[in-house]
């Protein structure tokens, strides 16, 4: 017993808020998940309750003292949840700084800064050209990263304020004061705490005093059945104790005091959670892209850089020289604007999402959701309401169902039903308070939902005041009461149970207005009619009564429920009732556009097989009858080789009676499969399946805590439905940044050829590295940006989700490095050329005079027309001819931004719909002319107040890409030329 | 399973290709003989694929020829589109020198026969002028004074039209040295339309460093503007320095004439030239070095 306790203090003292022991964090938080995979070790359910009392230094009647509860607040924390580590700023700071081409960008800087301060050391007045470049190329770097690292740290502040809007009061006793809004963070191990019914369990506690108390733990288990909790005997399994009520349950019935054993992240409640918490999730498909796509562009840029570096130190150019090249190099070939797009991209995906009551929570969810090949499908509260409904009534002889509009007519004048009434009202022990809010157990809810459409329980209940009762027991499967008649001054002994129990006990049977006897046919047909009730996967109760002979049982008699002295036996058999938990009214059209959008969905649910099957069959997830039932059982049976095959051979499949880690194995092998796996749930069982799923969605209103925290989604009015928008909207995004990642890499290859061609054929250097930083973060923006506003072009619902379709094909990039690109090259270089050419320097003289043009000592370099020109004033030219490098650049990005709002579809036919595309490409022109006219701007980023005309040069060529673009387009569209464009370049 | 819209299909979306050992993969790359691909192409695809390109960049370098063709048509092949001012050349002529400068080692010859074959370079359009080949001092006869005391020849840059606003000799500038004062106002009123030059050494110790302008101190306004004549070329002015062994020093070379602007800053230099010269001589760091111990 001393190991045992030795060991919960140990792991209290491992959950405390502050570290205990001065682990590193990274041992802590592994030190944690080891412990949450062991099973729940403890014996404070058996030892004696005093023991308990003085082991929790707590006393049953006054509680805690103020002081003692104050002190262990400080030293073990408050009753919450706490989220793992990953959400600490410092560490998603640092990983935002240093992700994908931020490193290399980071090179460049380290580049920049040596070749400065070697120039710093060896030179008297070295020029601060590399100094200015390290600094924007460090700020370039934090800003894009302080970028990623809000989006990020915002929708965890998000969660955070979600995790605060739930006000929760409980009511605890402390110095001998009953506190009922005591808050239920402040409650601490010892406390002693009531609940009645409609509160939820604050934390895990063992019950000293109890009437009727029952719980639901469907949060828990995803099972909504009640379960008694009371002051027993504990078993060895805690969560099987019946003396212990947990954390997140509801109270559905009676009232209990309890003292709390253990908090927060400790609770049965909280261990699920922690250990969901802590699994690492797959990376998203579309991260998954990027970094594939990052990975290539860095070694070609890092191996381009290589052999440029390389190159020019045998060609015999100085290391500074070197160095230069390689920074224009690298900085060239990163697309720096991809990352910020891509976030922007998708925060505002997410924000039009939550306009659509859907929040997003993790931003690359959204667009995983366009790529998910299957849906695993909760039952309870995901499918369904969680909330049971009489849907069936057998009534002499006949099945009626609920849903029939002739219902109430045709029952009206049975005596058979207003019997039934009367047994429905009173042998239930929900409450009804003023306000007609029923409070109970589901099903006694249901069914006193249900006869609220016919006669009022309540004034019937008035009529026949309760005298005695049995309760429900699961050896009994029955209870019975006994009321008084006022009416009539007889006694009636009302009995509800298990159809089995019931039938057994009755010998006659109220039908057409008639008793008659329990003859074996009627037997057998109340057997049919519960077979069939109990395919629909329906719960059946039978009802059945007893009106006491007024002699035997006077009206003073003493009913005894502990030695029954009255009749449980030959009663008159009133009918069934089959309630059920139905479907969500949206589920069964989302579900067929799902499918229809070739995504796969399964049902996995810890409910009983043939439950499961039928609310598959009536949402649609099974269309045929042949649908393949997978239970836990034999799930544990099968090997994950089997469980693989299965997936494969049965395209329908539902799995019951789940737990919540077979629920985890069965999304880890469909990601076997080569699957984007989408779990929907909303309990805690559901909450590793979330995490380790793709894209965990979970409801906003049923859902429980644990799963909202562990979901990227969440519906907030829990409409299925919603899905269906996701997937559009996820494929949509899809292919927008297609769009988007193209436009950015177009603009690329004018980057990099001359900074090439500064190199090979020794002209002066037509794009500077100021300028090119520019266009990628500056001009190409919002454009890039703005292209994620574009409309569907095709019918995204209609075909079937991507799967060897990456983000950055080789199509694009030959469309992007082999045709447009170069075409703004060509008109860069025109532009180059015309303003070198009006100045004197004719193309035929430039190539080679660059040794002359950058010697700072060589004050006459003479022009093709014989003028000459000194350093500083060849600098000038230099830098007007770069302006109009950069403006023709940005005259043929913004025709390329109209070219890249479709891929398939004619522009003509697409129409300039995109108002955010309209206003980015005016910001575009803005930047452009700030950088290019404003006194200070442009010394700084190397630019030159043009002529107008020379704004003009590029439009033949943006003409050219455009006349290029829609012939291409056209040519996909009719599949000309055998198709080639199509191969080459549909991206 | 993955077929796009537009009809195509991708060949392995439902299995992924047999797994094979790196090295036949890499084979396979290059050349499949199942397929009978190489280089992920049967020859035809090859074809073409290059065909089609070829159409592409054919189309592309026509544009461009095009639009070059256009922007040659407007251009003037003697005169600039842009003159003085609207130019960025700007009305201000730099100044240049010949050689940029100097640092030779006397006893090694081949070090200075460098700067002589530059010069001659230099100087060679200039020998049918007869102004040029009247002169006797710092020509190709004399070496052009290397090594004791080596010429410079400082000239102004050409800029298409530029002429020089000439400084009168009653309002001769202050800081200008008095000899070339005194020089100017020694000559007649025609010789004085010239672009005056004067050199001093910057650390201004005149008497280690000897400055002569054995050609004159000006350049001569006859020959501006500059127009883009054919066989042009520009006056100089041969300035022969004697400077101290062993010392790094820099003569400035200045200008004189109203619109050229002076700025005296390194950073941002206008209307000077700067000629570092650096002579070792072993022989006199052997004496004194002698002569020291």
């Amino acid at each position: 017993m001393n190991t045992k306790s030795s060991s919960l203090s140990s792991i209290s003292d491992l959950f405390r808020p502050t570290n205990p022991r001065g682990l590193r964090s990274r041992d802590l938080s592994s030190t944690r998940l080891n412990v949450l995979k062991k099973e729940i070790q403890t014996d404070a359910h058996m030892i004696p309750l005093s023991n308990l009392y003085t082991l929790l230094g707590t006393d049953p009647v006054h509680g805690l003292s103020n002081d003692r509860a104050k002190e262990l607040l400080d030293y073990y924390g408050p009753n919450t949840l706490t989220p793992t580590t990953q959400f600490l700023w410092p560490r998603l700071l640092f990983k935002s700084l240093c992700t994908g081409f931020s490193i290399l960008i980071w090179l460049g800087a380290v580049l920049c800064l040596t070749a400065y301060l070697i120039e710093l050391s060896t030179k008297p007045d070295p020029s601060t050209d590399n100094l200015y470049l390290g600094c924007v190329l460090i700020a370039v770097d934090v800003v894009c990263g302080l970028f990623s690292f809000f989006q990020n740290y915002n929708s965890t502040k998000i969660m955070k304020t979600f995790n605060s809007m739930i006000p929760m009061n409980a009511r605890c006793t402390r110095d001998g004061v009953l506190n009922t809004d005591t808050e239920v963070h402040n409650l601490v191990k010892g406390d002693i705490i009531f609940v009645e019914i409609g509160d939820v369990i604050p934390a895990d506690i063992r019950i000293i005093e109890s009437k009727g108390f029952k719980v639901d733990n469907s949060s828990l288990t995803g099972e909504c059945i009640a379960v008694p909790r009371s002051n027993t005997d504990g078993t060895d399994n805690i969560l099987e104790s019946p003396n212990v009520a947990f954390s997140s349950a509801l109270c559905v019935e009676g009232w209990a005091k309890g003292v709390v054993l253990c908090c927060g992240d400790l609770t049965a409640l909280g261990r699920v959670a922690g250990l969901a918490a802590r699994l690492q999730p797959a990376p998203s498909p579309l991260s998954r892209e990027i970094r594939r796509f990052m990975r290539c562009m860095s070694v070609w840029a890092l191996s381009l850089g290589a052999f440029i570096a390389g190159a020019s130190l045998t060609l015999g150019y100085p290391f500074m020289q070197t160095t230069v090249f390689v920074i224009g190099i690298i900085v060239a070939n990163i697309p720096e604007g991809l990352q910020p797009t891509v976030t922007a991209s998708l925060t505002l995906t997410a924000k039009r999402m939550v306009a659509k009551k859907c929040l997003v929570k993790n931003l690359e969810a959204i667009e995983a959701l366009g790529a998910c090949t299957t849906i695993c499908s909760d039952k309870t509260g995901t499918l369904t309401e969680n909330k049971m409904c009489v849907h069936h009534i057998w009534i002499s002889n006949k099945t009626c169902s609920v849903l029939d509009p002739d219902l109430g007519s045709s029952l009206m004048n049975d005596e058979a039903f207003t019997a039934f009434e009367i047994c429905g009202a009173l042998c239930s022990n929900a409450s009804v308070s003023s306000n007609g809010v029923v409070r109970g157990d589901a099903s006694e809810k249901a069914i006193l939902d249900f006869l609220f459409m016919f006669d009022d329980p309540i004034t019937l209940r008035k009529r026949y005041p309760k005298v005695a009762e049995i309760p429900f027991n699961s050896v009994n499967k029955y209870q019975v009461s006994v009321h008084l008649d006022l009416l009539s001054s007889t006694y009636l002994v009302v009995m509800k149970g298990a159809p089995e129990c019931i039938i057994s006990r009755c010998s006659t049977l109220i039908s057409n207005n008639k008793i008659i006897n329990m003859s074996t046919e009627i037997k057998e047909a109340t057997d049919i009619a519960t077979e069939n009730l109990a395919n629909t996967g329906e719960r059946i109760l039978a009802f059945a009564d007893c009106i006491l002979n007024p002699k035997e049982f006077p009206l003073d008699y003493n009913f005894d429920t502990e030695d029954v002295n009255f009749p449980l036996d030959n009663l008159r058999f009133l009918g069934l009732v089959g309630l059920k938990d139905p479907p969500r009214e949206e589920v069964r059209y989302a579900i067929q556009r799902v499918r229809e959008a070739g995504v796969r969905v399964m049902m996995v649910t810890g409910d009983h097989p043939a439950t499961a099957r039928a609310v598959a069959s009536e949402v649609g997830i099974a269309t045929t009858p042949n649908c393949h039932v997978v239970t836990g059982t034999e799930l544990r049976n099968m090997t994950p080789d089997l469980l693989y095959l299965t997936l494969e051979k049965h395209y329908e499949i539902v799995f019951a009676r789940t737990s919540p880690t077979q629920k985890l194995q069965i999304v880890e092998a469909c990601q076997r499969q080569g699957g984007v796996v989408a779990v929907t749930g909303d309990g805690v069982n559901d909450a590793p399946a979330l995490r380790r799923a793709d894209i965990g969605i979970s409801m906003g209103i049923t859902g429980s805590q644990v799963s909202k925290q562990t979901a990227d989604i969440i519906l907030m009015d829990d409409n299925f439905a919603t899905i269906v928008t996701g997937i559009e909207e996820g494929r949509k995004i899809f292919d927008n940044l297609k769009k988007s990642v193209c436009y950015i890499l177009i603009s690329n290859v004018p980057e990099i050829i001359p900074v090439l061609i500064f190199i090979l054929c020794s002209i002066p250097l037509p794009l500077g590295v100021m300028t090119i930083l520019c266009v990628d973060l500056g001009t190409d923006m919002w454009p890039a940006v703005s292209l994620s506003y574009e409309k569907a072009e095709q019918d995204v619902m209609a075909r079937p989700p991507r799967t060897s379709d990456p983000l950055v094909s080789a199509c694009m990039l030959r469309l992007a490095y082999g045709h447009l690109g170069l075409i703004e090259f060509a008109a860069g270089m025109f532009a180059y050329f015309i303003v070198m050419a009006e100045h004197g320097f004719y193309p035929s003289n430039l190539f080679g005079i660059r040794e002359e043009w950058d010697n700072e000592a060589v004050s006459d370099v003479e022009d093709s027309l014989g003028q000459e020109w000194t350093y500083a004033e060849r600098k000038e030219l230099e830098r007007a001819c770069q302006a109009a490098y950069f403006v023709a650049v940005v005259i043929s990005q913004i025709m390329n931004g109209i070219i890249c709002k479709t891929r398939y579809n004619s522009l003509f036919h697409v129409g300039m719909q995109n108002k955010v595309l309209k206003m980015g490409i005016m910001v575009e022109l803005i930047v452009a002319c700030v950088v290019c006219y404003v006194p200070g701007v442009n010394t700084f980023f190397r630019t030159y107040p043009l002529r107008l005309r020379w704004w003009f040069l590029a439009l033949p060529f943006a003409a050219l890409m455009f006349i290029f673009d829609e012939f291409r387009k056209y040519c996909i569209r009719k599949q000309k030329f055998g198709g080639w464009f199509n191969m080459l370049t549909y991206y | 399973m993955a077929s796009k819209s537009n009809g195509l299909e991708t060949s392995w979306a439902r299995a992924p290709p047999p797994n094979r050992p790196f090295c036949e993969r890499a084979l396979r790359a290059i050349y499949d003989p199942e397929e009978k691909t190489f280089l992920g192409r049967t020859p035809k695809r090859w074809g073409i694929v290059l065909a089609f390109y070829a159409v592409f960049y054919a189309v592309l370098a026509l544009m461009f020829a095009i639009c070059m063709a256009g922007l040659f048509s407007v251009l003037d092949d003697r005169k600039p589109t842009f003159i003085l001012g609207s130019s960025l050349i700007g009305a201000n002529p730099g100044v240049a020198s010949r050689p940029r400068g100097i640092a030779f080692d006397t006893q090694n010859s081949s070090n200075f026969d460098d700067y002589m074959n530059e010069l001659q370079e230099f100087l060679k359009p200039y020998e049918n002028e007869t102004w040029f080949s009247s002169k006797k001092k710092c020509t190709k006869e004399d070496n052009y004074g290397f090594p004791e005391s080596p010429c410079a020849f400082v000239k102004l840059n050409k800029i298409y039209s530029w002429k020089p606003d000439f400084i009168g000799a009653t309002e001769l500038p202050a800081d200008m040295s008095e000899d070339l004062q005194e020089y100017i106002k020694g000559l007649s009123e025609s010789e004085r339309q010239q672009v005056w030059v004067s050199c001093w050494d910057e650390k201004n110790n005149s008497t280690t460093t000897q400055i002569e302008y054995p050609w004159g101190r000006g350049l001569a306004g006859r020959f501006y503007p500059f127009l883009n004549q054919d066989g042009y070329i520009s006056p100089l002015v041969a300035v022969r320095i004697t400077p101290p062994t062993n010392t790094l020093i820099a003569v400035r070379c200045r200008a004189w004439a109203k619109n050229i602007v002076y700025n005296k800053s390194l950073k941002e230099p206008s209307g000077y030239v700067r000629i570092p010269i650096m002579i070792t001589d072993h022989a006199a760091v052997n004496i004194t070095v002698s002569a020291t111990s």
